[in-house]
């Protein structure tokens, strides 16, 4: 069963609709046991770092989380989701993540954001990070829909499955690594494409060792 | 890098589309979610829906069909008409839309926008602003911004305004002019690049497209980041597919 975390924060019904598109059915639940028990558990999250973190916490769901993590369950973060994965975060202050993933997260404007607009909102294509072969070659150079502010800056580049050029800067637009996986973009919203990966991604959790 | 987006925009009545696209060949005509299908179908990149249900009491209808495109629809939805509270704003995003668009509101209750930004991320915090251009003095840019579809003159400057919305967490401004809308000459190049020039955060053009090259005017002659239309598409002038096809031949940067 694939558990959607409902903590208050993030399209969950675009990414249950995108899942059943697929031919996977979810549980959106706030449940312990749900999340413990899941096959893979999907973090969505839409808006401000701080309060996001904040309401799992007040749930209690970001240990429950770290847990079943730790215990070789499966994740994927979307947009938010993705960034809370990591260490901390830098959007207006200084925030604890879940620590999932060792990194932090930076606002756009620290990759020169003279000429670019910010929020980044808009269809761009990825850039497939060879040194990590999860995400099929197929997804190169296909276009997805991103909206954010900020993005998480990863430590070990092997963690990253692709990249999107931002400015000057190429920026960590995704990452596959073990259990985890993680879209600064909303696959659930990038047409046949994100469908696509989305399905390859559940995949590949799946049918991991 | 970034694509220029292009938006189709149904305005949407009751439940009913009362401009959207219009094929003979089509089943429901009025039926929202089947519009939308054919829009993703041929590569929308986003969708707007413009809610004009007069009556508050028949708004709801709007939540159902959000819902319904949003299950078969996997793009990004910006939805406006009628949001006046940050309560609207949250069962919009709740029922599917990805965006909610703001106007007359934001200009009356302008901390509607920072509640709205600081509560769902302001990358779902879209302002729409319809501006015209005046001969008043006291107004620096030239263009005045109108409330209410377009009938009260809020005298307020159309630049300074874009840029308090973006001081107070707008993710995005969608600026349609008067002037150009429904007169199918182009788009306003001097209003959008006005407005571009004085804040960071992405504009989308509205208003004035009558042929495929005011779709490449748009893009190579301003800085807007989406070129949003709605009659040359409702009255099947042309697709989606033959404007990206323009854009492209005309070497600006499309998702295909």
């Amino acid at each position: 069963m694939i558990t959607v975390v409902d903590y208050g924060y993030g399209n969950i019904f675009s990414i249950v609709s995108a899942f059943n598109e697929i031919g996977f059915k979810c549980k959106v639940s706030d449940k312990e046991n749900d999340i413990l028990n899941a096959t893979i558990i999907v973090l969505p999250g839409v808006g401000a770092f701080k309060q996001a973190m904040r309401s799992l916490e007040i749930k209690k769901l970001d240990k429950i989380i770290i847990k079943a993590v730790a215990n070789k369950k499966n994740i994927i973060g979307i947009c938010l989701g993705y960034q809370m994965l990591f260490d901390k975060s830098n959007e207006f202050g200084v925030y604890n993540g879940l620590g999932l993933v060792e990194g932090e997260v930076r606002s756009l404007k620290t990759f020169d954001g003279r000429y670019s607009k910010i929020p980044n909102v808009g269809w761009r294509p990825l850039i497939l990070n060879k040194e990590n072969k999860i995400m099929s070659d197929k997804n190169d150079n296909q276009m997805f829909y991103f909206v954010h502010s900020f993005v998480p800056f990863a430590k070990y580049e092997k963690k990253i499955s692709s990249f999107i050029k931002f400015n000057d800067n190429k920026i960590h637009a995704s990452i596959h690594y073990n259990n985890i996986v993680g879209f600064q973009f909303h696959p659930e919203k990038s047409g046949k494409a994100g469908l696509k990966l989305l399905k390859e991604s559940t995949e590949y959790l799946l049918n991991r060792d | 890098m970034l694509k220029i987006r292009v938006i189709p925009c149904l305005d949407v009545k009751e439940g009913r589309v009362v401009k959207g696209i219009n094929f003979v060949d089509l089943k429901d005509a009025g039926d929202p979610v089947e519009q939308a299908k054919i829009y993703d179908d041929q590569g929308a990149d986003e969708l707007c829906f413009l809610d004009i249900t007069a009556s508050i009491e028949k708004r709801d209808i709007l939540f159902d069909i959000i819902h319904k495109t949003a299950k078969k629809c996997f793009m990004p939805l910006t939805v406006g008409g009628g949001v006046r509270k940050v309560e609207d704003v949250r069962k919009l995003l709740y029922s599917g839309a990805d965006k909610v668009s703001i106007n007359s509101s934001a200009i009356y209750e302008p901390d509607l926008i920072k509640q709205s930004s600081n509560r769902f991320g302001k990358q779902c915090v879209v302002i729409a602003i319809d501006a015209k251009k005046t001969e008043n003095i006291n107004c620096k840019s030239g263009y005045e911004v109108f409330s209410h579809g377009g009938t009260i003159n809020t005298n307020l400057d159309a630049v300074e305004w874009a840029k308090q919305c973006a001081d107070l967490g707008a993710g995005e401004i969608l600026l349609t002019s008067m002037d150009n809308d429904g007169t199918k000459k182009g788009f306003n190049i001097e209003l959008i690049n006005k407005v571009t020039k004085n804040i960071n955060i992405p504009v989308i053009a509205s208003g004035g497209v009558g042929e495929l090259k005011h779709f490449t005017e748009g893009a190579c002659k301003t800085d807007a980041s989406g070129l949003l239309a709605a009659s040359v598409f409702h009255y099947g002038d042309f697709t989606i597919n033959e404007v990206k096809k323009e854009l492209n031949n005309n070497g600006v940067a499309v998702r295909i």
